[in-house]
């Protein structure tokens, strides 16, 4: 600086000395090396630093307690925060709280949360990838990655890590949190319409949940449901019926799956005792309806009179020979030419042809024609849906009949 | 009756005790005459050791006590609350500016000058009340919110504490001035929880020379004090550092121009500070008295939109590093710490100046880098490598450091495919910050103290006078071990000098009189060979890459000395003598 002491002459040697000197290092060292020898100075050094040591160390074990209680402080402030919906007070929260526990996985995994909530999802991901980096094998690191991918419609790596999710180190639970995960991900891959990569998420799913969990089953069997598979769905749904016979999501969901498996019976009878258990969801009530409608009008159930069995055919292919009709009409197709080229012109031809032995009483002496109309029957219905669109009602569900007692000949 | 054998026998095992004891005592002190006895080399390593240890344990209580202070003054949270900001800052202001004016002189500024000047002026004498001043004085200062850093205090903190250690020992002058930056790296090591920079910033900035007798005791203070910081700190590194790989050499075209952004910004930080010190030094004594205050207050006010300007600032390095703000704000706050760090500094108030450095590298690095994102999106990756470079960027261009600089952000980051844009980025900084200042920020800082002390930049740009440069051709100067005296004594008569150089077989080199071999010649018969009459001692050999100060130390006394091969000893490359060196330095200062 510019006002720097001036030179003095040291009192007991006379040297001259710069200004900035308190004292003399030459008589300073001498007075210190005739009044200690540096044995004892170096002893002294031995316990001085013994004794800082120790300072030192409650000095800093009190530090420490005291950012703990500032960190905890500030974790709740930000989870406070979180759960008010206040994600940038919670972002400042857990950012105050990490610099009094900057190695708490947890809370850097909260403050990547409320990074997300805020609207910060670049910051959020960087973050996640820094700790990811440190720590591969985070179940929560992982899926925050996995959740922050989906978000932003980066399918595969959301995917790869989801995955890692489910088989990364959980700090607690790590079961619970595992199938959490699995579940996660099997949602995303029926969003994604990945079923084939789902049902193999949810098989493992399916054998990892506890059996006397009501709640997780039916989660399994609706998501089965999603998944294009109701036999395991309709799996899950038993187990829980097994347990508690009245569940009604249970039955519901059994009904449906029932159904789609095509016990149309079966679908009827746990749709209704879910009806009586409960409300049924507006899906269902449709579903019941038309199992109440294939009850009355399939022409193939054991225990039928042959004259109702005759009755039945007949009803269902005058019917299906009406919606070909208007269904020709609304499209503006013509009927009965020669030769046919649609498949609607073929099976109403066909249809035709038969119609002349369309009778009740030829039908109840022969079952081979009842099966042959009714052959007739779904391929009108087929022609019909492919030309018009998917049946509704009566036509659905003789359609359905069709399917399933003349399908694999069809 | 009874009692008095009982009475003896005790008295007799008190006896042996107590000559148990002595006998303890005796071997006790007897190996500690063995360890004090020690050659004084090795008990300059074992102080080294205690001197590491000391400052690591001054550096925990420095820190921790940094941390206690703006904990009760600004509170916990990172914003602090804006009446403590308009009232801390420049109230603490105030108390530091008179402990500074009034008792503690020697603690203003940042300590590295100050090491530097222990150790070229005031031979290793760095006194103890310094070390109490620079640790009360900086703990409130940085504590309070002023926008300067603990390194360079440790660093002169653990100078001081070497050198009080030394003195106590009875150290000679020579040790004592080697002391101060094993003290100074022991202090800073522990503050940057980095050993290696460490070491690297005492020998390139310090010390200037890659001197052997004092880079182990460095080494071995920088190590044991890291470790002491890391027992009781823990060991987290001093930022946690985003990964970073190399996508594409092409990459390294944003690291060039983060070069140059650092480089012209390092050069506004440091004209700003050169520039405005010595005017504030200049304003009346009693101005020295508020000027921390005034600062702080600036501060304060500065902080009520950017808090993070205050102190060291290194939480929101991390989150630089780790891309939580955006491009304008990162620049903003760049610009806002020059500001900051310039009125902390130039007004007095004692701190150091890497914390802040790195804080405005980091953010102006990671600017540069969310800008070229923003522009050149194709370039990829993100934006904290572009921050963790920048501190280095900044460093080498702030400090001029460029070895420290490099290794620094390796360190810190501990991925070593970050060192090809550090290097590049560092260098371009670094040329553009000489370039535009000629003299680094140390030299310039300690000539507005009224001192010279020694440029290192300078002494690493010195080219050294060699051997090579004054040697001069041989002519007709050499004889052979295996010539006659009487051959000898013919060319010797016409030789044009008075002493001529005998060759060896075995490489030996000796050399001849005229005299001498007139004297031999007389004494013996003319077909004796030479190396039968020569005496056993042999001249020191000098070799082409010699320095001339070598030269100059074995020419002593002789009149010529020979400079032969390093492949062949036997090999006369020329002769070197006292004049020829003397004309070679007048030539080289013609120069």
């Amino acid at each position: 600086m510019t006002d720097t002491p001036r030179k003095w002459y040291c009192p007991r040697c006379g040297e001259l000395l710069p200004g900035e000197f308190a004292e003399c290092p030459d008589c300073a060292a001498r007075a210190k090396r005739s009044g200690f020898t540096p044995q004892v100075v170096l002893f002294a050094s031995f316990v001085l630093l013994a004794l800082l040591f120790v300072v030192t160390g409650v000095l800093a074990r009190v530090y420490h307690s005291r950012e703990e209680q500032l960190a905890l402080q500030w974790t709740a402030l930000g989870n406070a925060a979180l759960q008010a919906g206040k994600p940038d007070q919670a972002l400042e929260a857990f950012r105050s709280a990490l610099v009094y526990s900057p190695g708490d996985r947890t809370l850097q995994l909260r403050l990547a949360q409320s990074l997300v909530d805020s609207d910060h999802v670049s910051e959020a991901r960087i973050y996640l990838l820094t700790l990811w980096q440190k720590f591969p094998g985070d179940g929560q690191v992982n899926l925050e990655l996995a959740r922050i991918s989906a978000r932003d419609g980066e399918v595969q790596d959301a995917i790869r890590y989801y995955q890692s999710a489910v088989y990364a180190v959980w700090s607690e639970q790590s079961q619970e949190q595992r199938r959490q995960v699995r579940r996660e991900l099997s949602r995303y891959l029926l969003d994604q319409g990945q079923v084939y990569q789902a049902q193999a998420e949810l098989a493992g799913l399916a054998a990892d949940a506890p059996a006397e969990d009501v709640e997780q089953r039916v989660e399994l069997g609706d998501l089965f449901l999603r998944a294009n598979d109701p036999g395991h769905a309709l799996e899950q749904y038993r187990l829980v019926l097994q347990n508690e016979s009245k569940q009604p999501a249970a039955l519901e969901g059994a009904g449906i799956a029932a159904f789609r498996l095509g016990d149309y019976q079966a679908a009827e009878r746990y749709l209704i005792r879910a009806s009586q258990a409960g409300s049924l969801s507006g899906n269902a009530g449709a579903i019941l309806r038309t199992a109440h409608l294939m009850k009355s009008s399939d022409p193939f159930l054991v225990g039928l009179t042959d004259a109702e069995r005759a009755r039945r055919t007949l009803a269902a292919f005058r019917q299906a020979f009406r919606r070909v009709q208007d269904c020709a009409a609304n499209r503006g197709v013509a009927l009965g030419v020669s030769p046919p080229q649609t498949e609607l012109q073929k099976s109403y031809g066909d249809a035709a042809a038969l119609q002349e032995r369309m009778r009740l009483r030829l039908l109840q002496r022969d079952p081979e024609l009842i099966k042959q109309a009714m052959s007739e029957v779904l391929r009108m219905e087929s022609a019909a849906a492919h030309e018009c669109g998917e049946p509704a009602g009566l036509d659905e569900v003789l359609f359905l009949i069709g399917k399933k007692h003349l399908g694999g000949e069809q | 009756m009874s009692e008095q054998p009982k009475s003896e026998s005790s008295s007799a095992g008190d006896h042996s005790l107590l000559i148990r004891i002595r006998e303890a005592l005796q071997r006790r002190t007897a190996w500690a005459s063995k360890i004090l006895l020690l050659p004084e080399g090795q008990l300059f390593l074992l102080l080294a050791v205690v001197i590491g240890l000391f400052s690591g344990l001054a550096v925990v209580c420095f820190r921790v006590t940094i941390e206690w202070i703006r904990i009760s003054l600004l509170g916990s949270s990172l914003a602090p609350a804006h009446s403590r900001l308009f009232l801390v800052p420049a109230a603490v202001g105030l108390v530091v500016a008179f402990l500074v004016t009034r008792f503690f002189p020697r603690a203003r500024g940042s300590g590295v000058n100050q090491t530097k000047a222990a150790v070229y002026v005031f031979d290793g004498y760095v006194p103890f009340s310094t070390v109490i001043g620079k640790f009360v004085t900086c703990a409130l200062a940085i504590g309070s919110g002023q926008s300067l850093g603990p390194e360079d205090p440790s660093l002169q903190m653990g100078a001081g504490m070497a050198s009080a250690l030394g003195r106590r020992l009875g150290f000679s002058r020579e040790k004592l001035r080697l002391l101060a930056p094993v003290g100074a790296a022991g202090g800073l090591a522990a503050a940057f929880n980095a050993p290696i920079s460490a070491v690297l910033f005492v020998i390139e900035e310090v010390i200037g020379t890659w001197s052997a007798g004092v880079l182990g005791a460095i080494v071995l203070a920088a190590v044991s004090s890291a470790v002491v910081m890391r027992w009781f700190l823990g060991n987290e590194p001093l930022f946690r550092v985003p990964a970073y790989s190399l996508a594409h050499p092409s990459e390294l075209l944003s690291y060039a121009v983060l070069g140059v952004a650092g480089g012209l910004c390092s050069l506004m930080f440091l004209k700003l500070i050169v520039y405005l010190r010595p005017k504030l030094s200049a304003l009346p004594r009693w101005t020295h008295y508020v000027q921390p205050a005034v600062a702080g207050l600036l501060i304060g006010i500065m902080a009520l939109w950017l808090p993070q300007v205050l102190g060291a600032g290194y939480p929101f390095v991390d989150q630089a590093l780790h891309d939580q703000f955006a491009w304008q704000i990162l620049l903003l706050l760049g610009l806002a710490k020059i500001l900051s760090t310039t009125l902390s500094f130039v007004s007095g108030t004692p701190g150091g100046m890497f914390a802040p450095t790195l804080f405005i590298g980091a953010m102006i690095g990671g600017a540069v880098g969310g800008l070229e994102h923003h522009f050149f999106p194709h370039f990829g990756g993100s934006v904290g490598p572009f921050a963790l470079v920048g501190m280095g960027t900044f460093f080498a261009g702030f400090l001029r450091v460029p070895i420290t600089s490099v290794f620094m952000v390796v360190e810190a980051s501990g991925n070593y495919s970050i060192v090809l844009p550090v290097m590049i980025s560092n260098t371009i900084a670094y040329l553009i910050s000489r370039r535009y200042q000629h003299v680094p920020l140390f030299d310039v800082l300690s000539s507005q103290d009224g001192m010279d002390l020694p440029s290192m930049e300078e002494q690493r740009e010195q080219t050294t006078l060699r051997v090579e440069d004054a040697m001069r051709p041989s002519k007709d100067l050499t004889l052979l071990a295996a010539d006659t005296l009487a051959r000898a004594a013919q060319l010797a008569e016409v030789a044009s000098e008075e002493m001529m150089l005998v060759s060896f077989p075995s490489g030996r080199w000796a050399g001849i009189t005229r005299e001498e071999l007139r004297h031999y010649a007389a004494e013996n018969s003319p077909e004796t060979p030479l190396r039968e009459v020569l005496p056993s001692f042999r001249l020191p050999l000098l070799h082409p890459d010699h320095s001339l100060e070598e030269a100059l130390r074995l020419l002593h006394g002789r009149p010529f000395l020979p400079v032969v091969s390093r492949a062949n000893l036997q090999r006369l490359e020329g002769v070197i003598s006292l004049s020829y060196v003397l004309e070679t330095y007048r030539k080289s200062a013609g120069d």
